[in-house]
């Protein structure tokens, strides 16, 4: 299981992204049916349908043979796993199903091999393929399995789906010669499943024989489905003896089965046996029996439907007459219709006023509209429901009329039921609600309010803003609520005055009124309009919220500097206005107010309002996470940490992660803070690792809620498909700077330093840091004077780094992290254009020919905390600064001497630049790097220079986007800019070249040599090809185009790649004219391209750069994903 | 004793509301001698977390597995009815609603037998685990005028999953035609669903001894005959396909009613079920990319499996408007303007009322049925790995003789439906 499902996700994540379609498994016709087998067994279960489809028509080719091979390599259940043969099995039965020909083929194997002597469950799986796909070729050997009293369920049951005569003669004989009662249970219980008439004699003639109760029981249900008249009788009897109640013989509901079955056949019988029936239902006043038995004479053809109805009307039994009138659409008869309504009488039983309203309703009969009326005040609350629900079914003016009308009761629930069947009525209800207002109750009034709020009638305003004038207090609570409802920019006079002049307790519904008036105009209409009347008016802070409103920064500052500079009702009400505030921008004010008020309250409602603010706020998990730290240490009550501890598990952050982790352990927060652990590593695999187990495997033991078993299986999921150990590590303990020392020098100039002079100048650096950096409340703090950075005693290869950030301000807040102690990945405050830090951190800001720029301004203001991961393989790095990529694999160059790649492994130092900074939060996971290739001593003592060894691709230039640096390999991921080239850096003339390389199926790439940089390399120097030349794709290749080939001028041997996801081994030896390829140790392409082009290249192609003295080595993308490693040359004099 | 509906049909339909206190009817309210009594059967974790449901009493329990019914049997303070073999229940007297919460092999045999039996009937999704069972419950029910309600319920109340709203203002803005017409639903971890692929079956099982608790070949009932392994039973039973589909059969129901109801498709099927999916196993339930059901107006319901599809795409796509996770608009001003609609009709949703008036429950054997044809298409579309026509007439596969045979998978004795 394990091993296969990692199987088919390693195949998933190649061919969703990069195989392309035509390229599949290899062609049938050169290999044995049993390497077919073999092969197409490698790759089963398939990945997508096209390759399923390609698979299997190689598969279904080998015939027979083919599929008893496979059939051959079933184990019984309990030995060895039958894991891909079930695929490749079902799947071949699913591939044929539907084609004649290779149906039967398949069908004949599985009836050959159930011939043979099996295990059991291996031929149950074999029937069980014939249940899919049998037909009459199968009866026979089926017939014979019926007889074993392991087999005769699974082949009685494949004989069902055959759903033919001679399966079912084949079951009736096995039936006839069964040796015991077993097999005749199973072989009863498959012909009650056909419908195979000619059973019944036989079936009848079991019963008698002392039949057990389960042989009975089968037995009546086969008569039930397969009997005729004959079997009426004793079905009846069966019935009668229990009672016609319900019972483990089933004898009852068999009869009506049979019953149901003869209604065409035997309409006579029918009737009779269901009028029995019905008089017994009625005596024993079983409605589910007497729906039974009406359904039955209903179905009849010439019964009378009207008196049949007359009937059922007299039981006045809600089950009945529901079912019934259900079963007859009888709104297409008057006649029927009126003796149905005329039922309806006050005199009737509510249970029969409640089932004819609701067949009136759901008939939708709208002529029934004047009597159902007069049950909308009934005493009974189903009827009067029923009523209501009848008229809202039924729609029309009338209907909306009367229940209008119902607002006019004082009775809540009937006012409530009008409500309800009002706000679903189909057209204008308006201009009713506004006739009947003034003679409604209170509560139909406010009924009448919220069903104008609800349509948002702004034609009522006026009768909404006159129930504002009332003193009628309920009434006008729901008018003062309804207004922002019914509210245009037209009535923003109408609210002005409202604002200045109401009671203070309706002024937010009428503030939220002014919101919606005003949301009619463009933001600066809105803002001159309240500036306008609020400098006229006494009571200025009634304005703000509408101010906030309109989301303008000016308007932001009017409120901050209205809250910093004012005190009582203004400084309150700019600080609601704040805390109303929607967009993200109003982050920095709230922060500032939460750290600096002294105001308890002020304090609690900005963790509330930063806490709304950042749960609808569309800004990245990281920048989320950021203030959720540090907002916690401000939250008082438990709702409020709940809240934050659970919107920090949607941030995706590890270190919100570690965050929540340490809450499982108080009962208040464990639930919320588990679940959010949950969330936060199960949807990132990326933080798999000890740290993260340990956490899950707490929150699986904390979890309670009422999905915490689905929970639980995600995280054993999670567990068993990720990592257990590793995972990111703290660079930082919290306390003090243990694992951190001073800075000593660059990189190089500290590799000549000798040990003593280094050690000393060590101790030196160590005193200063200590100096200059502090640890303070879980922070790494650089005091801001000097310029010595805090370095990792460990040295660091490929990683990934986690780090917060924080610039204080001051002159120029700069700083930065080094990576193997190289500068930087650049941290500065965005304000300072004089030295283009408008482009914002994250960049590397020394490069000189790879870009330096991050590709967007992600940076908090300075002052807030930022966050940092960055990703270094090789000499790429990536950086997402805030959860935004800035930094998109991009090569690190060596500043310390730019003629060198950067170092394999240095220092990480978080950078001093003479200005106050913050680090936390400081994680870091290693990644294992391949160990860089080394040239044999042999190479080196013959010259050979390493052009490729796996840690860096310094040598090389060109397209350095799509082929990128992979486990120390070069890998080529064709992007939307397909087939860009890679070329070396160096030129080269005459050499030996040798590398390694990988290919996927059907790849195609090439070596380009002498070559410029420019146009087709193939033509403009010289192409020696690389390509999956086994491909079926390729099957009609010109030899000159075989892998080898120099392209298009001399051709090479084929046969000698090694098979698919293999490494080839090649050696190119250009010397002057003589080229000459050697692959996995065979001379595959040798020869003299003036010879060979003398009378005209084979592909008649003019090829202008053959010749060229020198050029660039290069690999030539054609869109295939190809592996190159171990690269290196020789230059021969 | 006799339970309060027994009593009442002993007494006739006519006193039947003369001796109910009428203003104790409606909205769950039932006074404690009003209560109806309900019967589970299967009380493993689905089954004993429904025991406290609102407005019933249990009364009696079933179950296969003996350390099940005792488990549960503690749970309830009062002397209750613990049956073995689940007829025992349904034949009990004092059982007026038998709740079904088994594993979904069973489903539609047990209803139909309760139905029979004229008892009401509470069954947990998905509704029946093939199509044809599906076909015979509703029959069943017909016959014999039950009341059937299946147990999702988010086509009428809670928060839709990642629609961050309960379905009524998402079909108020569906039947305000301002998507236009037709829609495409996607039911992704990109709109906030999740298919739980963590319910994959083992494609391995070695024979294991079946427990001395649990009676493996009632438990298996209609289901073919495979040699025990604890994996196949109890918490992890959705893997298999003779029980269940996984992700699929756990969640689709859930997810797929309301959309169902929100298209308008409570009477009818889709016309085609089109699936991206490796090979299944022919007994373990496997992990899926997408299936895709078309209906006959062009309406389509997406499903796309783990992270598959892209987090851009709208849960509901119309030709004049979208809806995305956390039911965002995109038309312009959409909550005005969709204020001035009515509200969609109200959905009977007091399953004791229904119980009470005989009328359907909002969630019935008929659209319940449709849902769940839906589920089971798709199931049937994987397992054959192929794209799939449906008649939704005649409610079978066009030209697919394999796939019909899966439409009623043959039930072992003595078992029928």
């Amino acid at each position: 299981m394990k091993k296969n499902f990692k199987y088919i996700l390693c195949y998933l994540l190649l061919t969703v992204c990069f195989i392309p379609d035509s390229v599949m498994a290899q062609t049938p016709q050169s290999r044995s049916k049993s390497t077919i087998v073999a092969d197409v067994l490698a790759q089963l279960p398939a990945d997508n349908q096209k390759q399923n489809n390609q698979l299997m028509t190689d598969l279904v080719s080998t015939g027979e043979e083919g599929l008893l091979n496979l059939i051959g390599m079933l184990n019984p259940p309990g030995n060895k796993s039958n894991e891909t043969v079930d695929y490749a099995i079902s799947a071949w039965t699913n591939f044929v199903a539907n084609d004649d020909a290779k149906r039967a083929i398949a069908s004949n194997t599985y009836e050959k091999a159930l011939g043979q002597s099996f295990d059991n469950e291996i031929k149950a799986t074999l029937i069980r393929q014939l249940e899919k796909i049998g037909g009459d070729n199968n009866v026979d050997v089926l017939s014979t399995l019926l007889k074993d009293e392991r087999l005769a369920g699974p082949a009685s049951q494949a004989l069902i789906q055959f759903d033919s005569e001679a399966a079912n003669v084949a079951l009736l004989n096995g039936l006839k010669n069964a040796s015991n009662e077993t097999i005749q249970i199973q072989l009863v219980n498959a012909l009650a499943q056909t419908n195979y008439v000619s059973a019944e004699p036989v079936l009848l003639n079991l019963l008698g024989n002392n039949s057990s109760t389960v042989l009975e029981k089968v037995i009546y249900n086969a008569l039930a489905n397969t009997g005729s008249k004959m079997s009426v009788e004793i079905l009846r009897k069966a019935a009668e003896k229990v009672g016609y109640s319900y019972g483990k013989s089933n004898a009852t509901q068999t009869y009506i089965t049979l019953l149901n079955r003869l209604i065409s056949s035997e309409p006579k019988l029918v009737e009779k046996e269901a009028k029995n029936l019905l008089s017994v239902a009625s005596k024993q006043k079983k409605s589910d029996l007497s729906v039974a038995a009406n359904e039955l004479l209903f179905s009849l053809p010439n019964t009378n439907k009207v008196n049949l109805l007359k009937n059922v009307l007299k039981t006045a039994d809600p089950t009945t007459m529901t079912n019934f009138f259900n079963a007859f659409s009888f709104q297409k008869s008057n006649k029927e219709m009126d003796l149905i309504q005329k039922t309806l009488t006050p005199k009737a039983s509510p249970a029969v006023q409640t089932a004819v309203l609701y067949s009136l309703g759901n008939n939708k009969i709208a002529s029934a509209v004047p009597t159902i009326i007069n049950y909308l005040n009934s005493s009974d609350r189903m009827v009067q429901k029923a009523a209501v629900t009848a008229l809202s079914m039924i729609g029309g003016d009338d209907s909306m009329l009367a229940l209008t009308g119902l607002l006019k009761s004082n009775d809540d629930k009937t006012v409530a039921l009008a409500k309800e069947a009002l706000s679903s009525y189909k057209g204008d209800i308006s201009y009713s609600l506004a006739s009947v207002f003034d003679n409604s109750s209170d509560a139909g009034k406010i009924a009448a309010l919220q069903l104008i709020a609800n349509r948002q009638m702004d034609s009522q305003y006026n009768l909404v803003y006159n129930q504002l004038l009332t003193e009628n207090k309920a009434v006008k609570d729901e008018a003062a609520k309804t207004l922002s409802s019914v509210v245009t920019d037209k009535n923003l006079p109408d609210l002005f005055t409202l604002l200045d002049q109401s009671d203070k307790a309706y002024i937010p519904s009428i503030q939220k009124a002014l919101n919606k008036a005003l949301s009619f105009l463009s933001a600066d209409e809105q803002l001159r309009q309240i500036t306008e009347r609020m400098d006229k008016s006494s009571n200025k802070y009634l304005y703000y919220e509408a101010l906030a409103n309109t989301g303008s920064q000016q308007a932001m500052n009017v409120l901050t500097n209205t809250y910093a500079n004012s005190t009582g009702q203004n400084k309150s009400a700019a600080f609601d206005a704040l805390a109303s505030w929607k967009s993200f921008n109003v982050i920095y004010s709230l922060m500032d107010i939460l750290r600096n008020s002294t105001n308890k309250e002020e304090k609690s409602r900005s963790v509330d309002a930063i806490v709304s603010l950042l749960n609808k706020a569309d800004v990245t998990g990281a920048v989320k996470s950021l203030y959720l730290q540090e907002i916690m240490g401000f939250a008082e009550t438990e709702k409020q940490k709940n809240n934050i501890i659970s919107l920090l598990g949607n941030t995706g952050m590890y270190q919100s992660l570690l965050f929540v982790a340490p809450f499982m352990s108080q009962p208040a927060f464990s639930e919320s803070a588990a679940q959010a652990a949950m969330n936060l590593a199960i949807n990132n695999p990326d933080f798999a690792g000890k740290e993260t187990t340990e956490i899950l495997e707490k929150a699986s033991k904390t979890l309670k809620n009422s999905d915490a078993d689905y929970q639980r299986q995600s995280i054993t999921k999670y567990l068993n498909e990720n990592p257990k150990d590793g995972g990111y590590i703290s660079m930082f303990n919290g306390k003090n700077l243990d694992g951190w020392k001073g800075l000593v020098e660059n990189p190089i100039k500290r590799s000549i330093m000798s040990k003593k002079d280094l050690a000393a100048a060590q101790i030196k650096a160590d005193k200063q840091s200590a100096i200059d950096w502090i640890v303070e409340d879980g922070n790494i703090i650089f005091t801001g004077k000097g310029f010595d950075n805090l370095c990792t005693e460990k040295q660091y290869g490929d990683f990934e780094m986690l780090v917060d950030w924080k610039l204080y301000t001051g002159p120029e807040p700069d700083a930065g992290i080094y990576l193997r102690g190289t500068p930087q990945v650049q941290i500065w405050d965005t304000a300072r254009v004089n030295v283009g830090a408008q482009v914002g951190s994250g960049g590397l800001y020394n490069n000189q020919s790879n870009p330096s720029k991050p590709l967007k301004v992600a940076d908090q203001k300075v002052g807030e905390w930022n966050t940092f991961k960055i990703k270094m393989v090789g000499d790429r790095v990536s950086v997402w600064l805030n959860g935004e990529l800035v930094t998109d694999n991009v090569i690190l160059e060596n500043y310390w001497d730019r003629s060198q790649p950067i170092f394999p492994v240095e220092q990480i130092e978080l950078q001093a630049h003479g200005s106050k900074v913050a680090y936390r939060n400081l994680f870091i996971k290693e990644i294992k790097k391949a160990e860089p290739f080394k040239l044999s001593e042999k190479e080196e003592k013959e010259g050979f220079k390493i052009l490729f060894d796996g840690s860096n691709m310094y040598s090389w230039t060109g397209n350095t986007k799509d082929y990128v640096l992979e486990d120390g390999n070069i890998v080529i991921y064709p992007s939307q800019n397909f087939g860009g080239n890679l070329y070396t850096k160096d030129q080269y003339d005459n050499f030996v070249f040798r590398f390694e390389f990988q290919l996927t199926p059907g790849a195609n790439n090439g070596l380009g040599i002498r070559t410029p940089m420019e146009g087709d390399a193939a033509y403009q120097g010289m192409e020696l090809q690389i390509l999956d030349n086994e491909s079926p794709i390729y099957k009609d290749l010109q030899v000159y185009q075989y892998h080898g080939s120099v392209y298009g001028v001399i051709p090479a041997k084929r046969g000698f790649l090694k098979p698919i996801g293999e490494w080839n081994y090649q050696e190119v030896i250009a010397d002057g004219d003589n080229i000459k390829v050697t692959l996995n140790g065979e001379t595959i392409m040798e020869g003299n391209i003036r010879e060979a082009a003398k009378t005209g290249t084979a592909d008649h192609r003019e090829h202008p750069g053959l010749f060229n003295k020198t050029g660039h080595i290069g690999f030539l993308g054609h869109g295939s994903i190809v592996k190159f490693r171990n690269i290196r040359i020789k230059d021969l004099k | 004793m006799t339970s309060r509906r027994q009593f009442l049909k002993t007494l006739g339909g006519v006193t039947l509301l003369t001796i109910v206190p009428r203003n104790v009817l409606g909205n769950g309210m039932i006074a404690p001698s009003d209560e109806l009594t309900k019967g589970i059967i299967g009380l493993g974790g689905m089954g004993r977390g429904h025991i406290g449901y609102n407005g019933t009493r249990v009364v009696a329990m079933c179950d296969v597995d003996k350390n099940h019914l005792t488990q549960a049997a503690a749970m309830v303070k009062d002397k209750i009815n613990l049956y073995h073999d689940f007829r025992d229940l349904i034949l009990d007297k004092d059982v007026d609603i038998v709740h079904i919460a088994t594993p979904p092999h069973w489903h539609g045999i047990m209803a139909e037998e309760a139905a029979k039996a004229g008892k009401d009937i509470f069954c947990e999704k998905p509704m029946t685990r093939t199509i044809g069972e599906g076909k015979r419950v509703m029959e069943a029910v017909k016959q014999h005028g039950n009341i059937f309600r299946l147990n999702t319920w988010f086509r009428f109340q809670d928060q839709f999953y990642g629609l961050g709203t309960p379905v009524k203002p998402l079909k108020k803005l569906v039947e305000s035609g301002m998507l236009g017409w037709p829609l495409k639903v996607t039911i992704s971890k990109h709109t906030g669903f999740d298919w739980k692929f963590f319910w994959v079956g083992k494609n391995h099982l070695e024979p294991e001894p079946i427990p001395k608790e649990l009676d493996y070949d009632l438990w298996l009932g209609p289901a073919p005959y495979k040699p025990y392994n604890a994996h196949r039973v109890h918490q992890t039973f959705r893997g298999y396909w003779d029980y269940d589909a996984g992700g699929l059969g756990d969640m689709g129901q859930h997810y797929i009613d309301p959309v169902q109801y929100l298209l308008g498709k409570d009477n009818t099927s889709p016309v085609k079920v089109e699936v991206d999916a490796p090979q299944q196993h022919p007994d373990a339930v496997g992990t899926w990319r997408s299936i895709t059901y078309t209906y006959e107006d062009g309406c389509q319901i997406i499903l796309w499996g783990g992270d598959y599809g892209t987090p851009e795409t709208p849960y509901i796509a119309g030709p004049k408007g979208n809806v995305y996770k956390n039911f965002v608009c995109d038309i312009p001003n959409w909550e005005k303007k969709l204020a001035e609609y009515p509200e969609p009709m109200e959905q009977n949703t007091d399953f004791i009322e229904c119980v009470h008036n005989r009328q359907k429950f909002a969630l019935n054997e008929i659209n319940g049925y449709h849902s769940a044809t839906i589920v089971n298409m798709g199931a049937v579309a994987l397992r054959l790995n192929r794209t799939l026509n449906f008649d939704p007439v005649k409610q079978e596969f066009i030209n697919d003789m394999e796939a019909n045979r899966l439409i009623d998978q043959t039930n072992r004795s003595p078992w029928t439906i």
